[in-house]
């Protein structure tokens, strides 16, 4: 399945619908997540922090083959599932930790762009339920979020890729921050 | 999520978004068409225009913790105290703050509860190192604020639970504007209440810190009728705390109350002291006339009050109250308030008061119906230039300047009374300017200046800058030596304080600042454990500051209590004498009403030592005790003060409580390497100390590891500090040769030979020890090589040191003395000399009556025994039973009246960076009593 043509079919199919392509293509992503994650914090040299836009790209790099970057623009398709797939390594790792009677350092994801929203204090089955909702109510406000959470874009970055302006970007993204922290506020 | 409220938002939204776009005049009427009566649906609508219109606080969602109620709950730190919350008291300056209850010592008899409030920050934990030490070291500062009008940040970190807090003195008052009307003060009392405020703010601003929140809000007044000001410097606490947050929403407003912010402020320049006088004048005016200059009825969107305070036309507290009609208590404001105010308002910070003290003595000027400068015009407003040119975003290095540029201003002013050129004044805004430029974030990792990296920038151009007058880059030098003092980094204050120092020389420099400077310098000697060179100038400063006109008394007693302590290791003071000159300090200090807490728990803590090394353990333990608990109380949780205070419990519990000790130096140890770092003078003398106890433990490996890190560390300010270096570097040959490591132990010593001996000729009691110490171990090490002339040359050398005063001063390394000698010249070949040796040693032990399980005594008999073989023919068989028992080390090996080698920092923050003291003289006699 590492063969790049495969994938991107993978990933067309997924955006049209077909979960089952959906389902394969989050899993690969996810996999390939997790194992650079886990390789990262388990070698004790190293900082204990990632970069979640390092980690994407890496995730990238290692599905897709290539050596450059993801230009995010021309992959709108991919976006979605990468940030789904980063979402899932990130409340898998939290929830695992939380779950821990004395949670290990080791055990720690600490992402750099996004650490300070998602810390350990958040509750992240209410938070994953919130922005599942979210994507009911409002598709593209809920992909702001995930973008600038799990993957720790700007907001420009966001907006070339959602071609819309860097201004609806940021007021949708504070729209949905508003409306996130209102209802985990509950 | 029900329908409706889905359905609700689905429809808000169009309209809050077409509203977005309108003019803000349109908005409202917009809405209100758009929403047709539908209340739920208008709050919806206004909802979404506040939240996308919040370019404040809330960059992360809100930790769920705290958005549950978490009153009746107990919250831990992740250290060990405790807080019981009580009820909620509000929210605000970036937090939900909460009544909370302490228990201190629970279940022991001097159980203590005390009432806090506890800031629950809206922000993710702190995490990663570097943030929290840096907020460590924030907080650190903030703690040194002790005034009895400031409330006392009394702990602070993270919960066990991951969420930040703060826990501050809990102050029962009313805000200051209600209180004032409520009891209808008269204006001149409410000029007076407003002069204490004005003191608070002053005292902070001399430690560096400023409030950058100032409102009635935080200023409440107890029944008592004192002032006392809440969330002191938070502000940039929370900056720290909010790290990635806050920079990336390019927001450093967060619950600024606007009302009271200067324009400064409202642009998210950097901001100085100017930002507290500005907010202080707001707070006078509202006093004054009963109405706040901006914000009160016209301007209530935050955009209009941020154009007012901008740009609004600011009428005097008079007019402004004859235009609104109010009926007052005053008839009018008198001119002299007016113009007062008006100058604390000027939007142009150069052309504010200088500093608070400058507001404060233009109002006590008005009380004491003299004329006041804010009416003498402005002389100076050129200096604006200082200001103007730090276009550097608002960082912790941006408000350090800050700082030093009011500090020069000041001094300016007063060099304008000297009559000092113009040029001078360009010469300083060079040198501002110049660390401004080096300031640059992008030169140091982000944004995130610290005020370290702030104060090596300026020293170190300090240093070299020239061009500035001698008495301005003399208090700038002053300023920054005490600012590492404050950290704990004496090694860096040592340079610039020499250097004020010897500038002070070129000018007529006054004998206040001349005081200050030795001061500071003699506490920067203390913390890298350099006791002999704090003496002298410790001595000195006691007696400028005692010239100098005004009340310095606390200024005196702090540099008296790090004199006390210096001299219980380096100087011949004897213990009892120095525990009798404390007790003084201490029955003076509490003779006050309002006695300095801080110089208290010093006092107590050089008791505690004194009483160790006089082999009162009781007593000693009982001070320890005290000292911590006091500390306890004054200081934040994590502050490396308190790893002091354990370490002198540890140290003066060694006789009693061997095994506690070592848990308590070992708790010292971790939690100085997490709050401070694992280099330096501070975790060295911790390590050595913890070594030379481990070593009368007998735990030898261990003891080894300790001393053997703390002497790599040592190297590093070996010229700082010889004495300390070369006590380590004896205490770890000593542990060598317990271990039957004798050929390492000699090779440690035998290069240090010549500076031991240049440190012992002119040094201090402690300095001829380590010389007498280490020579002792050169004799024993020879001695187990067999080499009787090495030993003999190394034995003569050490009781020459030692001469007539080695009996009483040294009896531990003189009783070795007289044995190695002995052994010495029976391995020679001498038995007649050797007996004349053992005949010494024993109307030494008889004289000094040691037990009959003492070194001493036992080195006798062994010498007996061979001298009685030898004489029998088997000497050889002797030599040889020589150095095996010279290998085989008997515990009390360390007995030794070691110096106390003390490095206290008496001044505001005591000596957390180099706790060290008297090892072995609160230990000595361990091995008699065991």
């Amino acid at each position: 399945m590492n063969d790049t043509v495969e994938v991107t079919r993978l990933l067309r199919d997924a955006q049209a619908g077909d979960p089952v392509a959906l389902n394969e293509a989050l899993r690969q992503m996810y996999d390939a997540l997790h194992g650079i994650a886990r390789a990262q914090l388990g070698n004790e040299q190293m900082e204990r922090t990632l970069s979640a836009t390092a980690l994407v790209n890496e995730a990238y790099l290692k599905v897709f083959g290539g050596t450059q970057a993801p230009d995010w623009a021309n992959r709108r398709h991919l976006l979605g599932v990468a940030a789904r797939a980063m979402r899932e390594v990130l409340v898998d790792s939290a929830r695992r930790r939380n779950a821990a009677k004395r949670p290990r350092e080791a055990d720690r994801l600490q992402i750099t762009e996004i650490s300070m929203e998602l810390s350990d204090g958040v509750d992240y089955s209410a938070l994953v339920e919130c922005l599942d909702m979210l994507a009911t109510l409002d598709r593209r406000q809920a992909d702001i979020v995930a973008m600038r959470f799990f993957m720790g874009m700007s907001a420009e970055q966001i907006a070339m890729a959602l071609e819309i302006s860097t201004s609806t970007v940021q007021r949708e993204w504070r729209l949905a921050r508003a409306w996130l922290q209102r209802e985990l506020a509950g | 999520m029900n329908e409706e409220r889905r359905l609700r938002y689905l429809r808000a939204k169009p309209i809050a978004l077409a509203a977005l776009d309108l003019a803000e005049a349109e908005r409202e009427p917009y809405v209100v068409a758009c929403c047709r009566g539908d209340e739920d649906m208008r709050d919806e609508v206004r909802w979404m225009l506040e939240a996308a219109e919040a370019t404040v606080g809330c960059a992360s969602l809100p930790r769920l913790a705290a958005a549950t109620d978490v009153v009746g709950s107990l919250i831990s730190a992740a250290g060990s105290s405790g807080y019981h919350i009580l009820r909620r008291l509000g929210e605000g300056g970036g937090g939900v703050v909460y009544l909370a209850e302490r228990t201190l010592g629970e279940g022991t008899p001097d159980e203590l509860r005390q009432r806090v409030a506890i800031k629950f920050l809206h922000t993710g934990g702190i995490s990663g190192c570097e943030p929290l030490r840096r907020f460590t070291e924030e907080r650190r500062i903030l703690a040194t604020l002790n005034h009895p009008n400031i409330a006392h940040l009394i702990d602070g970190g993270t919960t066990s639970d991951g969420r930040s807090f703060l826990a501050l003195e809990y102050v029962q008052g009313e805000r200051i504007d209600r209180w004032c009307e409520r009891h209808e003060l008269p204006l001149r009392e409410r000029v007076a209440l407003f002069l204490k405020v004005c003191a608070a703010v002053h005292y902070a601003h001399q430690h560096l810190v400023i409030h950058r929140d100032l409102k009635p809000g935080n200023i409440l007044v107890t029944d008592e009728g004192e002032p006392k000001l809440l969330d002191f410097g938070i502000a940039r606490l929370l900056d720290h705390v909010g790290g990635v947050a806050a920079t990336q929403t390019q927001t450093d407003m967060r619950s600024l109350t606007l009302a009271y912010a200067s324009p400064e402020q409202l642009h998210g320049r950097p901001l100085g002291t100017g930002a507290d006088v500005w907010s202080l004048g707001v707070v006078l005016y509202q006093l004054v006339c009963g109405l706040r200059p901006f914000g009160d009825s016209d301007e209530a969107s935050p955009m209009s009050l941020t154009q007012a305070i901008d740009t609004g036309k600011l009428l005097p507290p008079s007019k402004r109250l004859r235009k609104s009609g109010a009926t007052s208590l005053w008839h009018e404001v008198p001119a002299d308030i007016d113009a007062i105010v008006m100058k604390a308002l000027r939007r142009d910070p150069c052309e504010r008061y200088a500093g608070v003290d400058a507001l404060a003595a233009d109002l006590q000027r008005y009380l004491a119906a003299r004329p006041v400068r804010a009416r003498q015009g402005a002389a100076w407003y050129h200096l604006r230039l200082f200001v103007r040119r730090h276009a550097v975003g608002a960082s912790a290095a941006a408000l350090v300047l800050a700082l030093l540029v009011s500090f020069a201003v000041q001094r300016m002013q007063q060099m304008r009374r000297l009559e000092l050129e113009r040029d001078k004044t360009a010469a300083i805004a060079g040198f501002l300017q110049n660390l401004f430029e080096n300031a640059d974030p992008t030169h140091a990792h982000g944004s995130q200046v610290t005020v370290r990296e702030v104060l090596d920038r300026g020293a170190a151009t300090l240093m070299s800058q020239r061009d500035i007058p001698a008495p301005v880059r003399v208090s700038l030098l002053l300023s920054m030596g005490r600012s590492y003092n404050q950290l704990g980094l004496g090694g860096q204050a040592i340079p610039p304080l020499q250097e004020a120092r010897k500038l002070q020389a070129s000018y007529d420099a006054d004998v206040l600042e001349r005081g200050q400077v030795l001061a500071a310098l003699g506490r920067a000697y203390s913390t890298v454990i350099n006791l002999s060179a704090a003496i002298p100038l410790d001595q000195e400063a006691m007696k400028l500051l005692a010239q100098a006109p005004g009340d310095h008394a606390d200024e005196i007693l702090r540099v008296r209590i790090n004199l006390l302590y210096n001299e219980l290791g380096g100087s011949n003071e004897t213990a009892a004498s120095i525990a009798h000159e404390v007790r003084q300090v201490l029955a003076q200090l509490d003779a006050r009403r309002q006695p300095d807490r801080e110089l208290h728990l010093q006092a107590e803590a050089v008791l505690a030592m004194a009483q160790g090394a006089m082999d009162d353990d009781a007593g000693a333990i009982a001070s320890a005790r005290q000292a911590l608990h006091e500390a306890q109380r004054l200081y934040v949780q994590d502050d490396p003060a308190l790893v002091y205070y354990r370490f002198v419990l540890a140290l003066v519990s060694m006789r009693q409580d061997p095994a506690g000790s070592v848990q308590l130096f070992r708790r010292a140890i971790a939690d100085y390497d997490r709050q401070v770092g694992s280099v330096g003078p501070g975790m060295s003398g911790l390590l050595t100390y913890f070594g030379v106890a481990l070593h009368q433990l007998g735990s030898l490996p261990d003891a080894r590891d300790a001393l053997e890190r703390s002497a790599k560390l040592a190297q590093s300010f070996a010229h700082e500090s010889p004495d300390f270096q070369l006590y380590t570097l004896t205490g770890l040959a000593r542990v060598y040769m317990d271990m039957g490591r004798s050929a390492d132990a000699a090779a440690l010593l035998q290069p240090q030979l010549a500076q031991l001996e240049r440190r012992a000729r002119d040094g201090s009691p402690w300095a001829r020890e380590n010389r007498a110490n280490a020579l002792v171990v050169l004799g024993e090490a020879a001695l187990v090589h067999d080499d009787a002339a090495s030993a003999m040359r190394n034995f003569s050398a050490a009781l020459a040191q030692m001469g007539t005063s080695g009996p009483r001063e040294l009896p531990d390394a003189w009783g070795r003395t007289l044995a190695g000698l002995g052994e010495a010249a029976l391995l020679d070949g001498h038995p007649g000399q050797a007996a004349q040796w053992l005949a010494q040693l024993t109307d030494f032990n008889r004289a000094s009556k040691a037990a009959p399980a003492s070194r001493g005594v036992a080195d006798a008999a062994r010498l007996d025994a061979r001298l009685r073989q030898a004489r029998s023919g088997t000497g050889r068989a002797a030599a040889t039973a020589t150095g095996q028992a010279s290998a085989t080390p008997p515990r009390e090996s360390c007995r030794g009246p070691a110096p106390a080698a003390a490095a206290v920092d008496s001044s505001s923050t005591p000596c957390h960076d180099a706790p060290l003291m008297v090892a072995e003289q609160a230990t000595a006699g361990t091995g008699a009593k065991h």
